[in-house]
């Protein structure tokens, strides 16, 4: 069974925070907030994040994912993920295809 | 319709046909081996490609009047009148058939990279693998450059010592480079590259720069390596050095072979710590996963491929040849014995053995390196950053940051439905 937006958007909010060392009471932080504008990723970040959600999620990120507006927020990087791991599930096993 | 801006040439070759130096068609793009990118108009549709690892650079924009502009450097693109947030990447290894009317581009995949780097083969049959496609390239390369001068960028580490022994092998008359910082005694790199030119009998020629003479190929290094971040425009200081050096002894142009990739291939870069700080960071991933990072990040930046194609000069980096077979080592990787092996005795042990060093560092106590000499003067990477933004009228840090994230310059975006395409695994 695929995970709901709500378990990875946790799963997401612990790397993110674990990996920018955000501190607790941050207000700032949220998962509403965008996370390129506001600083708290950076390339190496980003590229971590990736691979996390390709491992714990089992979802590929694409390059063009990178891009999609919704990669800028930790909800909207779950709608994402959400969308692309129901797809994978349809998908032919051994079949990439690009988006 | 189509405008380009295209003075990078191409550089590959298929082991059927030969040096391929031309255009590229869809159809042969897979079929190639090297760096390579093309556009085409077809019909009321423009075709833009690109090699596996991007290590063309390919970018693209809509224009009100012209239709498609098409360029190898970004600033040809900016002067053209294009805001640098809406310049795209074409993907590497990709066709992509742009349409200006709707300012998108249906990507077709024709070969992409696998998810983590190894593979059940064994280190022997890939370095067998690995030295047969170098030995191929380079045949080809001489066959279709008989008079050419040919140039190695000696470092002195082992990737560039073992180009250099296939360059004496391939092209007797091959002149060694080196970089060293100005009067000062040779660094640890200089004197290794040195003693590797004196065993292989190539001609040694040792470049020298002061402070000075770094500082002031920055403007370069950032135009035409097309970065802003430290390793890839340290690096690219390094090599417009020895670019520069290279093409005043060869005005006409200049084969130039080097070492670089295989660093990405092999993961084997660390940070440098200088002064308290940490420099040239790499994410925190596995072996297996940082190399297929590396590899990929290869689509952006220029360092070598556009400063050296600045000079008039065509550079081949061989172990781009050999992208598969180096990806499918499986971790743990033992450079010694691999480099051994590619070296196949042309080479003393203790050079093949040595510790890396950055070019760019060229020291152990990296005080000789670009790195320290830029921060003594104040140029740290806020500083390059900056000067990038300013080079590219880029208005403010975050429009460079929507641009290029992770790595990853913006595709074009695709049509509502996109395109399906089949991949063609770099390691398959």
């Amino acid at each position: 069974m695929s995970p709901s937006p709500a378990d990875i958007a946790a799963s997401i909010e612990a790397f993110i925070r674990r990996e920018a060392s955000v501190a607790d009471d941050d207000l700032g932080f949220s998962r509403q907030v965008n996370l390129f504008d506001a600083g708290y990723l950076d390339s190496l970040t980003v590229v971590a994040l990736t691979v996390h959600i390709e491992e714990a999620l089992s979802t590929p990120i694409s390059d063009t994912d990178l891009f999609d507006p919704r990669f800028a927020t930790i909800d909207g990087m779950a709608e994402l993920v959400a969308e692309r791991a129901g797809r994978t599930a349809d998908a032919a096993p051994g079949i990439t295809a690009d988006s | 319709m189509l405008e380009t801006h295209l003075p990078v040439t191409n550089a590959c070759w298929t082991p059927s046909e030969g040096a391929h130096s031309g255009s590229v068609t869809p159809d042969m793009a897979r079929m190639l081996l090297g760096r390579f990118a093309d556009v085409r108009q077809d019909g009321g549709q423009v075709i833009a490609l690109r090699d596996p690892l991007g290590l063309n650079k390919l970018y693209a924009a809509f224009h009100p009047d012209a239709g498609v502009i098409a360029a190898n450097y970004l600033i040809d693109l900016v002067r053209a009148g294009t805001s640098f947030t809406d310049i795209y990447a074409i993907p590497p290894g990709s066709v992509v058939t742009l349409d200006p009317q709707h300012r998108t581009g249906a990507v077709r995949r024709f070969a992409a990279l696998p998810g983590r780097a190894g593979s059940d083969r064994t280190v022997g049959e890939l370095a067998a693998e690995i030295i047969a496609l170098l030995d191929q390239g380079m045949q080809h390369l001489a066959a279709a450059h008989p008079d050419l001068p040919v140039a190695v960028c000696l470092s002195g580490g082992a990737d560039s010592s073992v180009i250099a022994s296939y360059a004496r092998r391939h092209f007797p008359q091959s002149v060694a480079y080196s970089y060293c910082l100005d009067a000062r005694p040779l660094s640890e790199d200089a004197i290794a590259a040195r003693a590797v030119a004196d065993h292989l009998g190539l001609p040694w020629r040792l470049v020298r720069a002061d402070r000075q003479a770094l500082l002031d190929t920055i403007p370069a290094a950032l135009l035409h390596g097309q970065d802003w971040r430290d390793f890839n425009v340290h690096a690219g200081i390094v090599n417009e050095v020895l670019a520069a050096a290279i093409a005043t002894d060869h005005p006409a142009g200049a084969l130039v072979l080097t070492g670089d990739l295989m660093n990405e291939f092999l993961a084997d870069y660390t940070p440098v710590t200088h002064d308290g700080i940490d420099y040239y960071r790499l994410p925190r991933l596995s072996p297996d996963r940082l190399r297929i990072h590396l590899a990929r990040g290869l689509q952006t930046g220029d360092r070598e491929v556009g400063v050296f194609a600045a000079h008039g000069l065509t550079v081949v980096q061989p172990y781009g040849w050999a992208v598969s077979p180096l990806l499918a080592l499986s971790e743990p990787v033992s450079k010694p014995q691999l480099m051994m092996a590619l070296a196949r005795g042309t080479l003393p042990a203790a050079v093949l053995q040595r510790p890396k060093l950055r070019a760019q560092i060229g020291d152990r106590n990296a005080e000789t390196g670009v790195l320290p000499q830029l921060l003594r003067a104040g140029i740290d990477q806020q500083s390059l950053e900056d000067h990038f933004r300013r080079t590219l009228g880029i208005r403010s840090p975050l429009e460079l940051r929507t641009t290029v994230r992770g790595g990853v310059h913006q595709p074009v975006p695709a049509p509502r439905i996109p395109a399906e395409g089949h991949h063609e695994s770099l390691t398959s």
